[in-house]
């Protein structure tokens, strides 16, 4: 092994780690790693309209309204809220209280968010059917709401600050 | 087990097609790594016998 | 070559516990598929499709574990230039990708059904990807040249730089937003997952484990027997 053929290996395994080290700082600037904003972040950035996004939060109760295959709910993050509309299929864990991100752009009018594709979030606590059962009979189930611990970390970055609170 | 408690075991609540060929894939792949890493030693073994027994009768 | 480049300590003490890995492994098998497919209750939302977390979670633990451990042998091999290491260290690195490709297809089988989706760029499976690649990556860069410790070693030094990315991915679902949820098990509360689903998990990754490690003292006994033929002049050129 001659001193040039060594320089060349580890001139190609500099070229080989910075191209990794280049697509994963692209990503970070793209925002893809930041896979999606909540309402809050989206309230607090504004966004300009006709960009595609994602926005994920939980499916508000009682915020869904279905007409044949079009839906229109409501996704909150305990702060801000976004009303989406979405003709199509959505995953069988997409219910009311549920995490939820919708992939789509704002209306022209920036009040409603189009979505054309919707996906399910789902939380980290796996039980038995029964076990839940008995949790909500029992009124031990928490609910999700943005000041429980162990809920996602979307819902964690939006506490209400204290002095927002009543 | 019943046939019917066997079929609402393979169709997993209508699920069974994502978790048997999740099971599968991680069968066939596992197996196909297990026997590939044996045979692979196998040759080598018998290469390096060969090459022992050639020395020795030299 | 080196007078201790053929461990035959290891490889004699290898053989006997490869096999009884075997059986362990046998065993361990037979008790968590029962668990894993039928014992164990399905989950109060994702229903039976939680059972795909049993091959899906120890792959991705395996695949993690594996590159901390290839890394460590690549960094043994980068300064001490034990040959033992780098028999390890290139046994390890199709195991590993192995385990970390079955996490990523499992992770899709579960991902369709649940999420709605097979595949997301998300920093949780984009990292994982990642891992994979770093794996690929090893294995041809030190199959890449004709001599072997040249290759063994620009493939370690690739290989220890690739740590970085092991944090990444265990932080991923807490330092971005992603589709993939936050970690279960090893929480600072304690896992957040019924006792007979944590008992199905935790046996399969028994399972896997002990696989694991039988795989790798094979492969590390081929590493050491090619590496003593190509010495002999047998394969290739050293």
């Amino acid at each position: 092994m001659n001193r040039r053929k060594r320089r060349l290996y580890f001139i190609a395994l500099g070229v080989i780690t910075l191209l990794l080290a280049g697509v994963l700082l692209r990503a970070g600037m793209e925002g893809n790693i930041v896979f999606f904003y909540s309402p809050t972040d989206l309230a607090e950035k504004g966004i300009e309209s006709g960009k595609r996004f994602r926005v994920g939060g939980l499916v508000e109760e009682g915020s869904v309204e279905r007409e044949g295959t079009s839906l229109a709910f409501t996704i909150t993050d305990g702060l801000n809220e976004m009303r989406v509309v979405y003709t199509g299929l959505v995953p069988d864990l997409f219910r009311e209280g549920q995490g939820v991100i919708a992939e789509g752009r704002l209306d022209e009018d920036g009040k409603v968010f189009r979505a054309d594709n919707v996906l399910a979030r789902h939380d980290e606590n796996y039980m038995p059917p029964e076990v839940a059962d008995s949790l909500k009979e029992t009124g031990q189930w928490q609910h999700a709401t943005p000041d429980d611990t162990g809920l996602p970390k979307f819902l964690k970055d939006h506490e209400t600050p204290d002095e927002a609170r009543p | 087990m019943t046939p019917t408690d066997l079929t609402s075991f393979f169709a997993m609540g209508g699920y069974g097609a994502f978790i048997w060929s999740a099971y599968a894939v991680v069968f066939l792949i596992v197996a196909a790594l297990t026997a590939e890493s044996l045979s692979s030693r196998a040759r080598a073994r018998r290469l390096l016998n060969q090459l022992d027994t050639e020395g020795e009768n030299r | 070559m080196l007078p201790n480049a053929y461990p035959a300590r290891f490889i004699g003490l290898s053989r006997t516990v490869v096999v009884w890995l075997a059986i362990l492994t046998v065993v361990a098998l037979a008790v968590a598929l029962p668990w894993a497919l039928w014992l164990s209750p399905p989950d109060y939302q994702q229903k039976d499709t939680i059972r795909i977390m049993y091959v899906h979670v120890p792959s991705a633990w395996i695949g993690l574990m594996a590159y901390v451990l290839m890394a460590a042998c690549a960094l043994v091999s980068l300064i001490w230039k034990k040959p033992l290491a780098d028999y390890l260290a290139r046994a390890i690195a199709p195991i590993g990708a192995v385990f970390t490709l079955l996490c990523l297809v499992t992770g899709s089988l579960w991902g369709r059904p649940m999420w709605g989706t097979w595949w997301e760029w998300d920093a949780r499976m984009t990292s994982m990807l990642v891992l994979l690649f770093l794996y690929l990556g090893y294995m041809a860069l030190s199959n890449a040249f004709d001599d072997f410790t040249r290759g063994t070693r620009a493939a370690a030094l690739l290989c220890v730089v690739g740590v970085i990315n092991i944090p990444v991915i265990k932080f991923s679902v807490e330092w971005w937003n992603t589709l993939h949820q936050t970690t279960t098990v090893f929480k600072k509360q304690g896992p957040s997952m019924a006792p007979e689903q944590l008992t199905a998990l935790l046996l399969m990754a028994l399972a896997f484990h002990l696989l694991f490690a039988l795989l790798v003292l094979v492969r590390t006994e081929t590493e050491a027997t090619n590496a003593r033929l190509r010495s002999l002049g047998a394969l290739g050129t050293d």
